[in-house]
């Protein structure tokens, strides 16, 4: 199924499924609104258990509102919500965070991630917050694909890692920031010392 | 220009997924750009089956997954063992020919390695190998700078055995073995090694001839049992 074929329905655009399946209505940040099949929510962890404790009916879903997914955005909802039917039914892989896989990116993911970074970051944050394991590892695995065949100071400049000395001055300025009083009584502290004090009260 | 990604800003969970889908080469290169990406390695948990200093051949990284890592192999065409030229690591995968080598600018001797390597692999001593004297790639003094306070698992010695032991405590475990035209120990030597034995070495294969009288052998206090020992000499008691 291609990416443009996948059934995620924008509510404004679509006619509602003749399927006598349950479908659940979402909106995100930006006002944007999804009707997603009961299969396709499984993919998500955190969306499937918000449905279950909601126990909505059909009724429910019709006549009230959507429900708010509010730190994700219309555009990047649209692709996890086309991911999870596209997905739907599958297999969910276990999380547990330890043994190396192989995973390759099916086509159908490869062109659904053809996007720019910025949206790939989005999703990313969206698969994590949305608890869908498989989706969070091919969209990692894309961004490990990024490092083939780097040299250091590319991998540097593609992954923008600091140096330590940017590290360390990015915390330095993290705590001036946040305790102004804490350095100048660490600097005062100092001068006392310099200048042979032995105690600072 | 080429693409950018903030890998750092992602999720903790996300920064692994990426981190265990990179090979251990990437992983290598990953770990040499700060302080915070060489943690993050650390804790993807690659870890290090062994660690070994092989005197006769280079340095060996063998990882649970099925890569070993090299370096130090050839000290006099590119890389001394104290050279300040970046030294070349290659890594090698028992299931895939494909063979990757690259330096690292600031990775200069096999000390900057083997440090990083335990670290990052989460091993905490050095296996050492002398192998035959007329074999070995690096002076003794080199041996010395680079091993100098890194905690030695297993040391294996074939000559000189006293002079290496002395110069390496070990921690773990001891193989002592020569050649043949090593002569016996004697005199003070055969004291000092006799000393070392007696120790508290956890582990001990000794493949030469060490005389000792029956006493000494049953104050060892090593939990294996030495397999090579045998009946040297009858009339004296003595074991060798």
């Amino acid at each position: 199924m291609s990416v443009e074929n996948a059934p995620v329905v924008d509510v404004d655009e679509a006619a509602i499924p003749v399927e006598k399946k349950m479908y659940y209505r979402f909106e995100s940040n930006d006002k944007k609104e999804f009707r997603v099949s009961e299969l396709a929510i499984q993919q998500s962890e955190t969306l499937n258990r918000l449905v279950e404790a909601m126990g909505y009916t059909s009724e429910d879903v019709e006549n009230k509102p959507a429900i708010a997914i509010e730190n994700i955005d219309g555009k990047t909802l649209k692709l996890v919500f086309q991911w999870c039917e596209h997905h739907k039914g599958e297999a969910i892989p276990v999380d547990d965070g330890s043994v190396p896989k192989i995973v390759e990116i099916p086509e159908f993911d490869a062109k659904l991630m053809d996007i720019d970074n910025g949206l790939l970051f989005k999703l990313i944050w969206a698969a994590d917050y949305l608890n869908i394991v498989q989706l969070l590892n091919v969209s990692c695995k894309k961004v490990a694909n990024m490092a083939q065949g780097k040299t250091p100071a590319q991998l540097r400049r593609v992954y923008l890692l600091p140096s330590d000395e940017e590290d360390e001055a990015a915390k330095r300025a993290a705590q001036e920031a946040q305790d102004p009083r804490a350095r100048e009584v660490e600097e005062e502290f100092e001068e006392r010392k310099r200048q042979g004090g032995n105690s600072f009260f | 220009m080429a693409s950018t990604f903030p890998l750092l800003r992602l999720p903790s969970r996300a920064i692994k997924f990426v981190l265990k889908y990179h090979d251990i080469a990437e992983l290598i290169l990953f770990s040499t750009l700060s302080n915070h990406a060489k943690n993050l390695v650390k804790s993807d948990k690659r870890n290090a089956l062994n660690i070994e200093f092989l005197v006769c051949n280079g340095c060996y990284v063998n990882l649970y997954c099925s890569n070993t890592i090299m370096f130090g192999e050839s000290p006099q065409q590119e890389c001394g063992i104290e050279s300040s030229s970046p030294c070349t690591v290659r890594v090698i995968d028992r299931w895939d020919p494909v063979e990757i080598s690259f330096p690292v600018p600031g990775f200069n001797g096999v000390r900057d390695w083997i440090e990083h390597f335990m670290f990052i692999f989460n091993y905490s001593m050095v296996d050492v190998s002398f192998g035959p004297r007329d074999e070995w790639k690096y002076s003794h003094e080199s041996i010395k700078k680079v091993l100098k306070c890194l905690p030695i698992g297993h040391l294996s010695v074939f000559e000189n055995a006293c002079e290496i032991v002395k110069n390496f405590p070990i921690m773990d475990s001891l193989y002592v073995d020569k050649t043949d035209s090593e002569p016996e120990l004697q005199g003070e030597d055969l004291k000092f090694i006799k000393g070392v034995l007696i120790g508290n070495i956890a582990r001990l294969e000794v493949n030469r001839v060490i005389s000792m009288d029956l006493g000494t052998l049953f104050s060892f206090t090593f939990n294996c049992i030495p397999q090579k020992f045998c009946l040297a000499s009858e009339k004296d008691n003595s074991y060798s």
